[in-house]
């Protein structure tokens, strides 16, 4: 684990070494079937890991309650909620839990690797806690669970003055956005040639497995035969396991990716966001000061008209003019109040997301990394004993 | 006879002394005339005098043509394929028929002393090529089966049957009128000829017809040669390929250093291969080897090889159909093969449909079923899956292209991080981009060492099973010659009887006549006249020639007389429809059929270790292109 999985927890002191999320079981009630995921932690300290199981909708809760919690930290995405294998029923097959056992495992990780998300103490009772249901259904209503509704809100209005950062921020997330999802379509797309390449030995299998009967008198021959055939059954085996992996992890890690990236493009909205607030406060600010301006120094030009006929109406120019600067007065008070907080809040969340960039920076060189290793170490395994099953097969076809 | 002969003395003799499968003489002189270049004739009297004994005993293949009335006449020696094949190719010009007959001679024994001598080294070469492509474990087609060295032929042919031939290049031709074809230059010994797909063809055709019961080797089939010419255009016309690649037909390194880029190409390349293997299987094949007709298709002094074939009377006085020559020498087919039957296509059909319900559940009923339950295992089993296996192994390899690109992609936008992320990224790139290259071999080798071989294989195994079915249809004929035999003795029993009849009428009639002395049958008076017994039996005497005449309106006698000449006719068919039954089948069953399994054995054992060391060998560059990417990775 990184560095960050070792930090301690503020709350209670607890020392979470790393956490595993393994053993997708399905759960049968009388109302209900769902899955449910044994959830390890190593708390320094403590030999035996601690393991509670929860379902996916308790990573939900907790996902929400951090956001709530943390609005300004990176709070890594969960699996989507695949709704359309939801209708098809697939959502019980041993390939989606294994997909999404393997999110899961990511997103605790994720959460380990966060400096300030992993000494949050809902993610502590999260992963510790007996009494999870009892403290799940007094939330229950209480989380809101409309996560971007504020932010989509003005999804249309851009910042007016970006920093050089961000922009290069936002390029940036974008291009690998775009390069890992190529990158996700080709490895796909592999993995079905593989499964392909797959079914079609198989075929060929099969009709060794026919010529080699039809040999069987010949005995070299059918000794060939034979040693080619179980070749080629060990190939296809070891084959489809190691496209199983590259498809329940390899595939399911760049998925995750894209997704962190999608949740790090929206905090980078939110913060243009309290940057958009602050821009439009201040533009009403301005507006303000202005009018009262104008009205301080006599008239406005395009006032004539309007003051001739409050003239006519027999309104007290003068009257109306001291009660509009008296009112604007306040509001530019109060205005300047408001701007001088929400530069804060921005300020304050820019600084916040650029941190929060820079550890999504880390656990992305970290989980780049460990996945192509682990990709790398697959493969190695595969063509180690296929190297060594080949060669036996070719001293059995030398001496058959 | 003797006037055909006239113009070849020694021919003659031989004949006279040699003619024990002919059975009938009768060559007529318009036949002979028919066909009268000068120079042929000369050439073959030149060959003539060179021939040996055996191949006079050939050159007697008279094989009868009774339906047209005509038999085989002249047997042109150059043309006749059981020639015994004496003198090399390099100065056999047949053009030059002004040349003397005896420089001729001259000439050709001393050049086959040179020739000689030039050829030991050449052989000595030949053989230490071909050993060191086996231990290369060179792919192709049982290249360590030592070419057969015709020792039962001492003569010139040794020397001959130690070559192989190679196609060294396929060059587009123009034919004038915007018409062009593709020419394959075959190089043997020392020779270069150029013959293009459709002289693959009709020397096939010729084969099967000279050949019955051989295993003749597949030719590619005539495929998408529109395409094939369209693209020629745009193209270089002319494939190079490696020259010195021993005398193994591998073509396979000139694939995997130079990727093929265009079907065409491919194409091109699939043909030359089986050409190639078409022409060394025919060489290696003592039968064929017996005769000149490969080395005349060998030899560039035949430019053009239709002309040949075409002027060819031995060929084209072949029976039209197999099924009415002699099996084992349809150059002397007699006449009672032409009296056999030829099954009808339907007939065929059925035969080929349900082999069981014939008559003849015998041994080759089973062997009908395996070879054709091997051609499909070949065919539509491991041909058809090593085959898309290929293809999708070289989707794959695209693919993999496109993650390289990707991951280059991702490195380039990484190179401001200093995390080593870009240079991770860009081993990665890598190693894909190396990986694609290994399966690049990988498909290469697959293609043209794998999937080309087999099939060649499904092609043999279709070769095999034609073989096959002419022996079905042999036995179908002989079947339909018993039942026709069978229902000709019916009818001459019949009409024995009839006539039996006949002459228990006459006699009755003379019996009749004998009592009443009185009774004119000349001048019937009317049936009043007669006594009320003979009335009855005239009556019945009248039914009883009626039903005859409506049953036949020949005279019973003379059909009867007519239908034993052909039962006899017939019984001697069948004679030699058995007897070639059982030769065929012994052949097959003996020399064909073993000699082509072992073969194929041998064949299939070679790809199968072939494929074993392509995955090995994958498998290892794979493995050190992962461990590298797994210790950099390690290291970063």
């Amino acid at each position: 684990m990184s560095e960050s999985g070792t930090l301690t927890n503020k709350e209670s002191d607890t020392k979470i070494l790393s956490v595993l999320v393994s053993d997708p079981q399905k759960q049968k009630t009388h109302s209900q079937t769902y899955i449910t995921y044994q959830v390890s932690t190593k708390i320094d300290g403590k030999d035996e890991p601690n393991c509670v199981v929860r379902r996916y909708n308790d990573f939900v809760l907790l996902h929400q309650i951090l956001i709530n919690d943390h609005p300004a930290l990176l709070v890594p995405p969960l699996p989507d909620k695949k709704v359309l294998n939801y209708l098809s029923g697939d959502r019980f097959s041993h390939s989606f839990t294994q997909k999404r056992c393997r999110s899961l495992q990511t997103f605790m990780r994720r959460l380990l690797s966060h400096s300030e998300l992993s000494k949050s103490r809902i993610l502590e009772t999260f992963l510790t806690s007996t009494d999870w249901d009892v403290y799940r259904r007094s939330l229950t209503g209480q989380i809101s669970t409309s996560e971007v509704s504020d932010v989509l809100i003005n999804a249309f209005k851009h910042v007016n003055r970006q920093r050089d950062e961000f922009v290069e921020i936002k390029e940036k997330s974008e291009k690998l956005d775009h390069n890992l999802s190529h990158l996700d379509k080709l490895f796909h797309k592999s993995v079905k040639r593989v499964d392909l390449i797959g079914q079609n030995l198989k075929k060929l299998q099969s009709s060794l497995s026919g010529l080699q009967e039809l040999c069987c008198d010949e005995k070299e021959l059918s000794n060939s035969i034979k040693a080619f055939n179980d070749g080629t059954m060990q190939l296809i085996d070891s084959l489809n396991d190691l496209n199983k992996y590259v498809d329940y992890e390899y595939n399911v890690d760049i998925k995750d990716m894209i997704n962190y990236i999608e949740a790090l493009k929206q905090l980078i909205r939110l913060k243009d966001q309290k940057q958009i607030d602050y821009e439009e406060l201040s533009e009403y600010l301005t507006r303000s000061i202005n009018e009262k301006n104008n009205l301080l120094s006599g008239y406005g030009s395009g006032n004539y008209f309007k003051s001739k006929l409050e003239e006519l109406a027999g309104i007290n120019q003068e009257m109306a003019r001291r009660d509009k600067i008296a009112k604007l007065e306040t509001r530019v008070q109060s205005l300047t109040d408001e701007v001088e907080k929400s530069k804060q809040v921005a300020d304050e969340f820019e600084k916040e997301v650029l941190k929060e960039v820079e550890q999504f920076e880390q656990i992305k060189t970290l989980e780049l990394k460990d996945s192509l290793a682990a990709l790398a170490q697959k493969h190695i395994d595969f063509y180690d004993d296929m190297v060594e099953k080949w060669s036996k097969i070719e001293e059995r076809l030398e001496s058959a | 006879m003797q006037i055909n002969f006239e113009p070849m003395p020694n021919s003659v003799t031989h004949l006279e002394n040699n003619s024990p499968s002919r059975l009938k003489n009768n060559k007529t002189v318009e036949e002979h005339k028919e066909h009268e270049p000068d120079l042929q004739t000369q050439s073959e009297m030149r060959r003539e005098s060179n021939g040996s004994p055996k191949d006079t005993a050939v050159t007697n293949q008279n094989g009868d043509q009774p339906h047209e009335n005509v038999i085989h006449t002249q047997i042109i020696k150059k043309d006749n394929p059981f020639f015994n094949y004496m003198q090399d190719n390099v100065d056999g010009s047949d053009e030059n028929g002004k040349n003397d007959d005896d420089d001729e001679n001259a000439k050709n024994a001393g050049s086959d002393d040179n020739e000689d001598q030039l050829l030991q080294p050449n052989r000595r070469k030949n053989s230490k090529e071909r050993r060191r492509s086996s231990v290369a474990t060179s792919k192709d087609s049982s290249p360590d089966v030592p070419y057969n060295t015709l020792n039962h032929n001492a003569s010139g042919m040794t020397k001959e049957g130690k070559k192989r031939a190679q196609i060294l290049e396929a060059s587009k031709v123009s034919e004038g009128q915007g018409r062009t074809y593709i020419a394959y230059a075959i190089k043997y010994g020392d020779s270069i000829v150029k013959r293009r797909y459709s002289d693959f063809e009709s020397l096939r055709k010729v084969l099967v017809k000279l050949f019955p019961i051989s295993l003749i080797p597949p030719i590619p089939e005539k495929q998408s040669l529109k395409s094939y010419g369209k693209a020629m255009t745009y193209s270089k016309s002319s494939y190079l390929l490696p020259t010195e690649s021993g005398d193994s037909v591998d073509l396979s390194l000139s694939v995997i250093n130079g990727p093929v880029t265009t079907n065409d190409e491919k194409l091109i390349r699939h043909r030359i291969r089986m050409l190639t293997s078409f022409l060394n299987r025919l060489l290696k094949n003592q039968e064929i080897t017996k005769t000149s007709i490969v080395y005349d298709f060998l030899d560039p002094n035949n430019k053009n090889w239709n002309d040949l074939i075409t002027s060819s009377l031995t060929i084209s006085s072949l029976p039209k159909s197999v099924l009415q020559c002699n099996p084992i020498d349809p150059t002397n087919t007699t006449k009672a093969h032409s009296y056999l039957p030829v099954p009808s296509s339907s007939t065929q059909l059925l035969a080929s449909k349900d082999n069981h319900s014939a008559s003849d559940a015998d041994e080759f009923t089973k062997i009908e079923a395996e070879f054709k339950n091997y051609e499909q295992l070949i065919h539509s089993g491991l041909y058809k899956y090593s085959r898309a296996t290929t293809k999708e192994v070289n989707y794959l390899r695209e693919d993999l292209k496109g993650i390289s690109s990707e991951f280059a992609q991702l490195s380039t936008d990484e190179t401001k991080n200093e995390s080593g992320l870009a240079e991770l990224l860009s081993h990665s790139s890598d190693a894909y981009g190396t990986l694609q290259e290994i399966l690049e071999t990988l498909v290469g080798n697959l293609h043209y060492n794998i999937n080309e071989p087999l099939s060649e294989c499904a092609h043999m195994a279709t070769a095999v099973r034609d073989l096959i079915h002419y022996r079905r249809l042999k036995l179908i004929q002989k079947d339909i010659l018993e039942r026709t035999i069978l229902y000709k003795r019916g009818q001459l029993i019949k009409f024995q009887q009839q006539e039996n009849d006949h002459k228990q009428i006459d006699n009755m009639v003379k019996e009749e006549l004998g009592t009443n002395g009185a009774v004119n049958l000349e001048n019937p008076a009317g049936p009043q006249s007669y006594s009320g017994k003979f009335i009855n039996k005239f009556t019945q005497l009248a039914i009883i020639i009626k039903d005859s005449v409506s049953y036949q309106e020949q005279d019973p006698a003379a059909a009867a007389r007519s239908l034993e000449k052909e039962l006899i006719q017939l019984d001697e068919t069948l004679k030699v429809a058995t007897s070639d039954l059982v030769v065929i089948s012994e052949t097959l069953k003996n020399t064909e059929l073993p000699n082509f399994i072992k073969e194929r054995d041998e064949e299939l054992t070679q790809i199968f270790k072939n494929y074993a060391k392509y995955m090995k060998e994958n498998a290892t560059r794979n493995l050190e292109i992962w461990k590298e990417l797994h210790n950099r990775i390690q290291e970063a």
